[in-house]
C-alpha cells in the first residue's frame, strides 16, 4: 500500500489542513494506525495501540471542528506519549513486568493538557524499563531504530523517537533524565527538547530522579516540537516544581532568524570521544549558522568534567529511593540492568549525594556565567546511534569488546535544569547511513532562543524531510 | 552508611591471588549495614559495577568545597 503522505507532513501544514477542513482527524488516525499496522511489528515503536480510541477521539474532532469549535493548533493531531505517562483507564506499563498490567485511576499533566488541547492518542510507546533499563530487553523487546533494524533507536524515548522517524505519529512526549529525549532524536533524526526543569509538569510521569527529570515534546521538525510545549508549559498544583515562570508564544521566536545570535562552542571536554565524522557534520553546522549572521564564541564550562559522576551519584541515589519498594518484593522482574542499578545505589552515601548536589550549585552558577558571553551554547549530541547489541546490557553480560566511550553530551543540561534542543544535522556515510543531530542548550525558561537558532538551522536544511527507507 | 572504599582489604603490598579492587567482604559488610540482604553472587556480580563507579566518585570527593556552597533542589525560577 503506497504510504499516504500526508503522515510525514509537518505538523503546522497538518494543523491548516485540518482547521480548514481539507483533512480530517479521521482520515490522518486512520492514516497513522495504518503505518503502525505495517512497521510495529519489526521496529516495536509502540507497547499499546489504542486505535478504536483514537478514532473515536478523531471524529469527535472532526465534529467540533466542523461546529467551528476549534481548540487549537495541536486539535486533530495524533501524538503518543512515552509509557512512562500515566494513562487513566490505559495501562501504562513502564516498560516492565512489574507494571506490566497497571491501569492507573488518573492522568498525567501533560497528556490531559495533550486531551484537552483536542489532540489524539494513539497509543503508548516503548522505552527502556523504568527509563533506566537495557537497550537490549523490555517489556516487549526494544524498539529498533528505522533507519536501520539492527541498530537502537537510542533510549531511554526509544519508541518516541522511533514511531516519529517511521511516521507512525507526527508528535510525541518523552521524559529525559541523562538524555532520554536528546538521544534517541539524535539516533532517529528527529527533534527533541528537555525543556527547562520545571517547564512541563511531572505530575504522573513515573519517576526516575526528582533532581534530574524533565518531561518533554519529540516532533520531526522543530515547530512541531515548539507547538506542544505551547500546551504542556505552565504552573500544575499537582507538581510543586512545575514553575509559575511566564510561557511566551513560541511561535514567535521561530521565525527571528539568527542575525547577530551568540553561540558559545565549547573549546574543552564535550568533544571528547566525538567521532571525526560526527565533528565534521557539527562543524558544518556551525559554519551554516555563521553564514546566516551567527557569531561564535568560545567557551569553558569550568569543571564540565565533574558532570558525568554527578549526575550519576544524582540520579541512582534517586532511583533507589523512589524504587526501594519495588525492588525489595520483585527483583526477580525487573530487567537486570535495573536491578543492578538499583543495588549498586543502595551503596552510595548521604554525604556523597549532598555533595554532588553543591556541585550541581557551581555548575548552574556556571552555565549562569557563560550565558552572559553568549545566547546559546552549542553541544554535540553523542555520535550516531550503536547496534542493538551495543547497547548496555549489564555486567550479567559483559559486552565483548568493551563498549565505547560516549561523549559527555547530556547530563550539564540535566544537571543545571537548562532547556536543550537537539536537532538533525547530517547523516553518516555508512553503511547504515544513519543519523547525526547537534544540539542547543540556553538560560533557564530560554526555550524561545533555542526555537530561535533550531529553526533557522532546519530552515536552511533538509535532513528533516528525510525518511528511513523502511517508512515508505 | 559506610564508604565502601574505606573498607577494601590489602591496604599494602598485594598477595598474588587476591581480589583486586573493592574486597567481597568489604562488600558483604556494607550490604549488612545498608539493610541489604544480597547473596554473595549478587555480590559479585554488583562488585565491578561499583568498582567503575569509583574513579568518579573519587573525583567528586576530592573536588574543594566552599563552606559557602549549598546543595540545590527544586525549581529554577528565575
Amino acid at each position: 500500500m503506497p504510504i499516504p503522505e500526508i503522515i510525514f507532513k509537518p505538523v503546522d501544514e497538518l494543523a491548516s489542513m485540518i482547521r480548514t477542513r481539507q483533512l480530517s482527524p479521521v482520515e490522518l488516525v486512520r492514516a497513522c494506525l495504518d503505518q503502525i499496522e505495517a512497521l510495529n511489528p519489526k521496529v516495536m515503536a509502540f507497547i499499546t495501540v489504542t486505535g478504536e480510541h483514537a478514532l473515536e477521539q478523531a471524529r469527535r474532532a472532526e465534529r467540533e471542528i466542523a461546529a467551528s469549535h476549534y481548540r487549537g493548533s495541536l486539535h486533530g493531531v495524533p501524538y503518543a506519549p512515552k509509557d512512562l505517562f500515566a494513562t487513566k483507564g490505559i495501562r501504562t506499563t513502564n516498560g516492565s513486568k512489574v507494571t506490566a498490567n497497571w491501569v492507573p485511576d488518573h492522568e498525567s499533566t501533560l497528556t490531559q493538557r495533550m486531551n484537552e488541547a483536542g489532540a489524539i492518542m494513539l497509543g503508548k510507546l516503548n522505552l527502556l524499563e523504568f527509563a533506566m533499563g537495557s537497550g537490549q530487553r523490555g517489556l516487549v523487546g526494544p524498539a529498533r531504530n528505522p533507519w536501520d533494524l539492527g541498530y537502537s533507536p537510542s533510549g531511554s524515548s526509544s519508541g518516541s523517537g522511533a514511531a516519529l522517524a517511521a511516521g507512525m505519529v507526527p508528535l510525541a512526549l518523552g521524559s529525559d533524565t541523562g538524555g532520554s529525549i536528546r538521544n534517541p532524536a539524535k539516533s532517529c533524526g528527529v527533534v527533541g527538547l528537555k525543556p527547562t526543569y520545571g517547564r512541563a509538569s511531572r505530575f504522573g510521569v513515573t519517576t526516575l530522579s526528582w533532581t534530574l527529570d524533565h518531561p518533554g515534546p519529540m516532533a520531526r521538525t522543530v515547530a512541531g516540537v515548539a507547538s506542544v510545549l505551547q500546551v504542556i508549559a505552565g504552573p500544575d498544583p499537582q507538581d510543586p516544581t512545575a514553575s509559575h515562570h511566564p510561557v511566551p508564544n513560541y511561535g514567535e521566536a521561530l521565525n527571528r532568524g539568527v542575525e547577530g545570535l551568540r553561540i558559545g562552542v565549547p573549546t574543552e571536554h564535550f568533544f571528547d570521544h566525538v567521532y571525526p565524522e560526527t565533528e565534521t557534520a557539527l562543524r558544518r553546522a556551525i559554519a551554516s549558522l555563521k553564514e546566516m549572521g551567527a557569531v561564535t564564541v568560545d567557551v569553558k564550562v569550568a569543571n564540565a568534567d565533574l558532570c558525568g559522576a554527578t549526575s550519576s551519584l544524582i540520579l541512582d541515589s534517586e532511583a533507589t529511593a523512589f524504587h526501594e519498594k519495588r525492588l525489595k518484593e520483585h527483583a526477580a522482574l525487573l530487567d537486570p540492568l535495573v536491578r543492578e542499578r538499583l543495588e549498586a545505589g543502595k551503596f552510595n552515601s548521604a554525604v556523597d549525594y549532598i555533595r554532588a548536589l553543591r556541585i550541581r550549585t557551581l555548575l548552574m552558577e556556571e552555565m549562569r556565567r557563560i550565558f552572559q558571553s553568549c545566547d546559546v551554547m552549542m553541544l554535540p549530541a553523542g555520535n550516531a546511534a550503536p547496534k542493538l547489541e551495543g547497547e548496555i546490557v549489564g555486567t550479567d553480560a559483559a559486552p565483548h569488546p568493551p563498549l565505547p566511550r560516549r561523549p559527555d553530551s547530556y547530563n550539564l543540561a540535566n544537571i543545571t535544569g537548562i532547556p536543550a534542543i537537539v536537532l538533525p544535522c547530517g547523516f553518516t556515510a555508512g553503511p547504515p547511513v544513519l543519523p547525526l543531530g547537534i544540539q542547543f542548550c540556553a538560560s533557564p525558561f530560554d526555550e524561545a532562543t533555542l526555537f530561535q537558532v533550531a529553526h533557522a538551522y532546519e530552515s536552511a536544511t533538509n535532513w528533516h524531510t528525510r525518511r528511513p527507507l523502511l517508512a515508505g | 552508611m559506610i564508604n565502601v572504599a574505606a573498607l577494601t582489604v590489602g591496604a599494602g603490598t598485594p598477595v598474588a591471588g587476591a581480589e583486586s579492587g573493592i574486597s567481597l567482604s568489604a562488600l558483604h559488610n556494607a550490604s549488612a549495614l545498608n539493610g541489604l540482604d544480597l547473596s554473595d553472587d549478587r555480590l559479585r556480580l554488583l562488585k565491578p559495577v561499583l568498582e567503575q563507579r569509583m574513579p568518579g566518585l573519587q573525583r567528586l570527593r576530592a573536588f574543594e568545597l566552599d563552606d559557602s556552597v549549598a546543595p540545590t533542589q527544586g525549581i529554577l525560577d528565575n
